[in-house]
């Protein structure tokens, strides 16, 4: 089984922090790469001759480029568009998950990140995942 | 003595034979006596003739004895002219004793004439008399024809009273005053409404002159009024009296009333009469006049459109249109007061048909529309428009109210709203962020801990303090902003270095951090506002700059001002690494942070902002990258009264 790569936009250290040590607890030990803006996340993902990773865990509220307008160019570019991009936010309003919904967002989870939530999530999907036994 | 003797004639000769007669002499006596006896005879026929003619000759009885008289002289003669040839002289003699018995007898009877004949006028005095008889007659006759005229007049009234019971009782038994009078203006008949209406008794007023009902200012018209009427009714029956001007009556008790009345002609037998029908109008007029206040008065500009422009407007709609008087605006079009094209984007003028086509289809329409006033410019107005039929013309009833303020404070409040949510928002999430921090963090340091993993307990705990903090940073800056927004401002006089030195005293344990050199360009203008709201600003932008601005030790921070053409300018001028021109706009909004690395709330200048507008000012931001960033702040020098 190849393990997907899983590429994170958050701005907040403390949060990446959390989420890699969360995985970590887990012993999922597929590749993590960290972006903290929008930009430089989809610079990476335009850029030739890189990896295409597997998952991208999003945040909404990012500087510069929000998370939802860089979900809206990773689904509209069909390079990109096939990508599994999970919704990793501490905003839980209507419109935010509807809009999230509407550009096909494949999952929704609000901080603090339930290790349930995220573990059933892990399982639900059909992605590559290295755990550690 | 027997007649043979009397008629005797021997014992003398004829007189022709008794002296000398010459022929001539002879027969002038003869034809003298003769003449006489003819004419002595001729007058008491005449007499007769008289007597026979004229019956009523006073002294008739003394004409037989005149007529005796007359012929026994008449008789002598002819004896006098016979005797020439028969000597009679013995029936002469006789003739001349009756004649002189007669004689005496007539001159007796004349006697006894005297005194009644003495009595008699003398033809000067008869004329004077007949003259003042003739006068007498003829004023008497004048006053038997006016009485016999006004017996006419009364029998012909008496004649109409009783003509009819229904005509009656349908004159009697009406809500609606009525009378009858005549060209003279004289009230024949009233009826019992009208007699309540002017507050007289039943009969009281019949006979009077129709005056007594009138104001004395109205009289002079009225009777005009009257006479044209009687001489050249109007051609319809009925005529409504007074139109175009307020009728009004007299009551008995000197009060006045609105009246309308109507006229109809009676061409009756006993000649031409008005009927007029009176209605007391002081309800009408008292209704009509609440309405016209209703109409008037209205805070809402209402009026009467139809094909043909503006028919009626109250007050406010001359207002509304910046018009002075009516006739400005009755007859025009209200698209002339209307800007070419209305919000929608469609011209005035297919606006406004659409409108009317909307409100005929479903009998009124609300539309919102902006309106050009003279004085205040364009105006945002709420429209409704009912269809109504005017005279059976179809109109519009047209009402607006200005709803320019409510838009403003609607645009305010929504603004002032849309703020709130995005603080709400924002709050929540800059809230919740640090709080996810915390809990994540303290639970991965319980389970490091249960591990023995004690080398990354010391991180976690150092994460937790700085999320705490940035909790403590952001609670304090929202509670200064929302006091910013809940300040009262005051204007009162500062004195702006002061300020500024409290400003820098409160941040000494900044300024120390940072290392910086602040400068302060003393004298600083002073100006007239709202103390606590410049040492807010001042506050924010002197520690703004601190912690973007002097990011080496000893870089210079200046704080300056000066007055120019009436307004004060104050600046805070950093040396650092400044701000990208396409952040100048942004960064004055609510939790725009360029900078990552300091642990800034986003409020700092969104306070700025709303504490510069509380003091009537500006504030820009003067920046190039690499060359430092100046914040302006621009006051009137006196801010307007609050």
């Amino acid at each position: 089984m190849n393990l997907v790569d899983i590429l994170v936009v958050e701005d907040n250290p403390d949060h990446v922090e959390l989420l890699v040590e969360t995985l970590n607890e887990y012993r999922v030990v597929n590749h993590i790469e960290i972006f903290e803006t929008g930009e430089e996340a989809l610079a990476r993902l335009k850029a030739p001759g890189k990896n295409r990773p597997g998952l991208i865990i999003l945040d909404i509220n990012l500087p510069g480029l929000g998370g939802l307008e860089v979900l809206e160019q990773l689904k509209k570019d069909p390079t990109t568009s096939d990508i599994s991009v999970w919704i990793l936010t501490t905003s839980n309003t209507d419109s935010e998950r509807s809009r999230a919904d509407t550009l096909s967002a494949d999952r929704y989870m609000v901080k603090p990140l339930d290790i349930e939530q995220l573990w059933s999530a892990v399982n639900a999907t059909r992605l590559g995942w290295g755990l550690l036994e | 003595m027997t007649l043979r003797y009397v008629l005797g004639r021997d014992d003398f000769p004829a007189r022709w034979h008794c002296g000398n007669w010459s022929g001539a002499h002879g027969w002038t006596h003869i034809v003298s006596d003769l003449a006489t006896f003819a004419a002595y005879f001729a007058i008491p026929l005449v007499l007769l003739y008289y007597m026979r003619k004229r019956k009523d000759l006073p002294f008739a009885h003394m004409m037989p004895i005149f007529a005796v008289f007359i012929l026994s002289c008449g008789t002598g003669h002819l004896l006098d002219a016979l005797i020439f040839w028969y000597p009679v002289y013995r029936v002469s003699a006789a003739v001349k004793v009756t004649t002189a018995v007669v004689s005496w007898l007539a001159v007796a009877a004349l006697w006894d004439l005297t005194p009644k004949l003495l009595q008699y006028p003398s033809p000067e005095a008869l004329r004077v008399e007949v003259a003042s008889r003739r006068l007498a007659m003829q004023q008497l006759q004048e006053k038997t024809l006016e009485l016999e005229k006004s017996h006419a007049d009364l029998e012909r009234y008496a004649r109409l009273l009783s003509e009819d019971v229904l005509v009656r009782s349908a004159f009697e038994v009406t809500p609606f005053g009525k009378l009858i009078v005549n060209p003279e203006g004289r009230i024949l008949m009233t009826n019992p409404a009208l007699n309540e209406m002017f507050g007289y008794q039943s009969d009281e007023l019949l006979d009077q002159s129709v005056n007594v009902l009138i104001p004395e200012a109205d009289a002079e018209h009225h009777h005009k009024r009257v006479e044209s009427f009687f001489q050249d009714p109007p051609r319809e029956k009925q005529y409504k009296m007074g139109i175009g001007r307020e009728l009004s009556g007299l009551r008995k008790d000197g009060t006045t009333i609105p009246l309308a009345v109507g006229l109809t002609s009676l061409d009756t037998k006993q000649g031409r009469l008005v009927l007029a029908h009176v209605a007391d109008t002081t309800e009408q007029q008292r209704s009509e006049e609440f309405i016209r206040v209703l109409f008037e008065k209205a805070s809402d500009a209402h009026f009467l459109l139809d094909d043909s422009g503006i028919l009626e407007c109250n007050t406010a709609a001359l207002n509304l249109f910046g018009c002075a008087t009516k006739s400005e605006l009755l007859g025009r079009y209200p698209t002339d007061f209307l800007p070419e094209c209305q919000p929608d984007g469609s011209t005035s003028r297919e606006w406004l048909k659409r409108l009317q086509t909307e409100a005929r289809a479903h009998g009124h329409y609300q539309a919102e529309f902006t309106v050009l006033s003279r004085e205040q410019g364009a105006l945002t107005c709420d429209i409704s428009l009912t269809a109504v039929r005017i005279s059976g013309r179809e109109a519009f009833l047209v009402a607006c109210h200005d709803i320019s303020l409510q838009k403003q404070q609607q645009e305010k409040l929504k603004a002032r709203h849309d703020e709130m949510k995005e603080l709400l928002y924002v709050v929540s999430h800059d809230l919740k962020s640090p709080l996810v921090t915390i809990n994540g963090f303290v639970g991965l340091m319980v389970s490091n801990l249960k591990k023995g993993r004690h080398e990354k307990v010391l991180d976690s705990a150092e994460r937790i303090r700085r999320g705490a903090q940035t909790m403590e940073r952001l609670i304090d800056d929202i509670l200064a902003l929302s006091r910013v927004q809940r300040h009262q401002a005051t204007r009162k006089a500062i004195r702006v270095e002061e300020v500024v030195q409290e400003v820098l005293e409160s941040l000494a344990s900044d300024i120390e951090k940072s290392q910086a050199k602040v400068v302060v360009e003393a004298p600083l203008p002073p100006l007239v506002n709202d103390e606590g709201m410049l040492r807010q600003i001042l506050l924010n932008l002197v520690q703004n700059g601190l912690r973007y601005g002097c990011p080496e030790p000893g870089m210079e921070l200046v704080i300056g001002g000066h007055r120019v053409s009436g307004k004060i300018h104050l600046f805070v001028k950093d040396s650092g690494p400044g701000i990208p021109n396409q952040f100048h706009q942004q960064i004055f909004r609510l939790f725009q942070r360029l900078d990552k690395e300091h642990q800034g709330t986003g409020l700092g200048l969104a306070a700025v902002t709303k504490a510069v507008e509380k003091m009537d000012g500006r504030v820009r931001l003067e920046s190039e990258p690499g060359q430092g960033a100046t914040f302006w702040l621009e006051f009137p020098e006196r801010g307007t009264a609050v």
